[in-house]
């Protein structure tokens, strides 16, 4: 029998590793927000021979008045062009002025202008979303734990799980801050958000399969260590904690491949978030547990 | 046994009315259509975010509904189907138009202000002005006219009423009536006593609507604008003046623009990616659980056949996040029968028969179904509450599906289960 918790310090090890990393990352290489937080105005024209015609079209936008924050080629012959607000006037103004330089082989595909006060609006229920939604996993899982045996403490699981569950969302955070900082289609955008929330309910789903066991273990081998319990429930839910992992990801990675340029970044975070969801459920989540409950019989014998 | 029937006959009703549903063309249910929305991210079309200025009203959140009505009638001009008007947060309204592509247009009609003035005779025009007709643009009537004091400021509201003009042949007309506050009282009150057989002009958008001639003062407050040819017509005056009530400022802080055939795009990619995944998700399922794969399989149809039946009727407003919710509860709906199967083997190895098995594994793994389920649930309803138009359609889709594979993993996986341990196929139920 393989015994996982043994070697918690090497998962541990590993996690807290990828953590700073993706803090690293996240303060020196930045996010690459997008306007649904920094404010601005996306434009999005297509446009055959887009690549060629890249410098034709900022000259264009210089004479329009705009200010040319990026822009990227995109599905060949798209061009996304990022500004900084933009008035009604300005865009018409602009879209006119490609009109008539390219004839109507050019069309607008989107536009979109965010003002500040959106961007901020985005940002503060995100925040206040993720940290209410984690306060409620706490309860809810130190309510629905309440008969786990003693010594185990069933607000212990709940911070368990969202320990975990943070230790997911900032290395997802890292990873996007990471390929945001090579590809300049990974952007965090309103879809970012809903991806993390996302992870959140994979993460805490994933994790309460194994402390379900934990719990089941706990009450029908009370004689028996935390220690060798928690081997026992990670073992025993493994096959199911990779199987189901697996089938969202092959969702996802049929989605990524064929899906659009449009979603293309959504669903490679949603890849990444559930696959070091699907990790730290197994490795990390009944991991604090262990520790911490060792902690405790430590103090007592002491 | 008999409990097993009754259920698995509730599951085939339920199926044959969710398959009607979904049915592309949706059928007529009470006169209405039932049919799929799709979020402009995925049909195209225009959406633009603006802020009111409360900063002066007494009742914001009133002022605020006024406001969303005075858009909803200007947007009704554009003859947009199904837009939506709402407001966000305190003082925001968010406004949606599905196919409208011409942004520009769109602001111009719904940004508009109507600027509703009542004005009095000049002598000629060098302190008056020559205004042309309402209805009919091309004439310009007699006489100059200089604004006055009264404005639309000073306007309660505009009503449509009925009066009797013609006693003889005893049909009533409609027409428009005016309601002024305080202060508009008192000016209206001033205007008639000093126009007394003149006329005064009530003019919007520097057109005259109507110019009755003064019979007396009007102290009460109220004046009435007849003239109109019909109802439709009076109405159609009724909410202009309405409009030209209009307290709040309000300003564009967000616009988006969709173009229909990037919408159309992304649908069609998305559904193709969900297909191949869910098809792979099948295999998948089949090649290692073997029978039960194959029931998993058909849970999973009959639980998206439902979900997307659900979709339809609440109705669900489809978006791109929308769809991720959905993907993300098919992840969690095979996960349910995972989690049956896995433990069901599991009793099968501790050498329980068939039968047993599967009732203790479903007893087990009913309580981490159910614990991680209700986590998710509650994180969606926080979402749906706190969360912004992305993030609620998000969770809305998500729960709905969590809630519906928590019904089939009970019901459907379970039951075919059962019925094929007491069929002779129950040899393939060992693993």
């Amino acid at each position: 029998m393989f015994n996982i918790v043994k070697k918690r310090n090497y998962f541990f090890g590993f996690s807290i590793l990828l953590t700073i990393l993706s803090i690293v990352s996240i303060f020196t290489w930045k996010l690459n927000l997008s306007i649904d937080f920094r404010g601005g105005s996306n434009i999005e024209i297509s446009l055959p021979n887009a690549e060629q015609n890249l410098n034709k079209i900022s000259e264009i936008g210089k004479e329009s008045g705009l200010k040319i924050d990026s822009m990227r080629v995109a599905d060949n012959n798209k061009i996304i062009i990022r500004t900084d607000n933009l008035s009604a006037d300005e865009h018409t103004k602009f879209i006119q002025n490609l009109k008539s330089e390219f004839s109507n082989k050019v069309t607008e595909e989107n536009y979109q202008t965010v003002g500040p006060v959106v961007s901020k609006d985005l940002t503060n229920k995100a925040i206040w979303s993720v940290i209410i939604a984690s306060l409620a996993i706490i309860l809810y899982i130190a309510y629905a734990f309440r008969r786990v045996p003693k010594p185990a403490n069933s607000w212990r699981f709940g911070l368990a799980a969202v320990t975990a569950l943070i230790h997911d969302l900032i290395i997802t955070t890292g990873f996007v801050s990471v390929v945001g900082h090579f590809y300049s289609w990974m952007q965090v955008d309103a879809l970012f958000i809903t991806a993390l929330l996302t992870i959140m309910g994979f993460s805490v789903h994933d994790t309460i399969v194994v402390f379900d066991r934990l719990r089941e273990n706990l009450i029908r081998k009370p004689g028996n260590d935390i220690e060798t319990l928690a081997n026992d429930s990670i073992l025993e839910t493994l096959s199911r904690s990779i199987n189901t992992s697996l089938t969202t990801i092959l969702v996802l990675v049929a989605l990524f491949l064929i899906g659009g340029e449009s979603i293309r970044h959504f669903v490679l975070i949603l890849i990444a978030g559930i696959a070091f969801g699907t990790y730290s459920s197994i490795f990390i989540a009944s991991m604090i547990l262990v520790i911490w409950s060792k902690k405790d019989t430590h103090l007592l014998h002491k | 046994m008999r409990k097993t029937w009754i259920i698995l006959s509730v599951i085939i009703v339920l199926l044959t009315l969710s398959i009607i549903i979904d049915i592309p063309k949706g059928p007529n249910i009470f006169g209405q259509e039932i049919k799929t929305r799709l979020g402009l991210d995925l049909q195209g079309g225009t959406e633009i975010i603006y802020q009111a200025d409360l900063s002066k009203s007494e009742n914001k959140s009133k002022d605020l509904n006024n406001l969303i009505n005075v858009f909803r009638q200007r947007i009704d001009r554009l003859g947009v189907a199904e837009p939506t008007i709402q407001e966000q947060g305190s003082d925001q309204i968010l406004i949606q138009l599905p196919g409208v592509s011409d942004i520009e247009e769109a602001i111009s009609v719904i940004g508009e202000t109507y600027e509703l003035v009542f004005m009095t005779e000049a002598t000629d025009a060098t302190i008056g002005l020559q205004l042309t007709d309402y209805y009919e643009d091309s004439y310009t009537l007699p006489g100059y006219w200089q604004p006055t004091e009264l404005s639309g400021k000073d306007l309660i509201k505009a009503d449509i009423t009925y009066e009797n003009q013609d006693q003889s042949m005893g049909q009533s007309q409609p027409v428009v009536s005016l309601t002024f506050n305080n202060a508009g009282k008192e000016k209206f009150a001033k205007l008639t006593k000093e126009n007394l057989q003149k006329q005064i002009a009530i003019v919007l958008d520097n057109r005259i609507v109507s110019a009755p001639t003064v019979q007396s003062e009007i102290t009460d407050g109220k004046a009435i604008i007849t003239g109109q040819k019909d109802i439709k017509e009076a109405k159609k005056l009724a909410d202009r003046l309405n409009e030209g009530v209009l307290p709040i400022p309000a300003r564009i802080i967000g616009q988006q623009n969709v173009g229909a055939s990037l919408g159309a795009q992304s649908v069609k990619m998305s559904l193709i990616a969900g297909m191949i995944g869910l098809f792979l998700v099948g295999l998948f399922m089949i090649v290692h659980y073997k029978i039960p794969g194959v029931i998993s399989v058909i849970a999973l149809i009959i639980y998206s056949l439902l979900t997307l039946a659900l979709f339809k009727i609440i109705p669900v407003t489809m978006t791109l996040a929308g769809i991720a919710g959905f993907i993300l509860s098919i992840g969690m709906a095979v996960d349910a029968n995972i989690l049956i199967f896995e433990r069901t083997r599991e009793e099968l190895r501790s050498g329980k028969d068939v039968i047993g098995a599967i009732e203790e594994g479903f007893r087990r793994a009913w309580s981490s179904i159910r614990d991680s389920n209700i986590s998710t649930i509650i994180t969606c309803i926080i979402l749906f509450y706190f969360g912004t138009g992305i993030i609620k359609g998000f969770a809305l889709t998500l729960s709905i599906g969590v809630i519906v594979s928590m019904f089939t993993a009970i019901t459907v996986s379970r039951n075919f289960l059962v019925i094929i341990s007491r069929t002779r196929f129950r040899r393939f139920l060992n693993v």
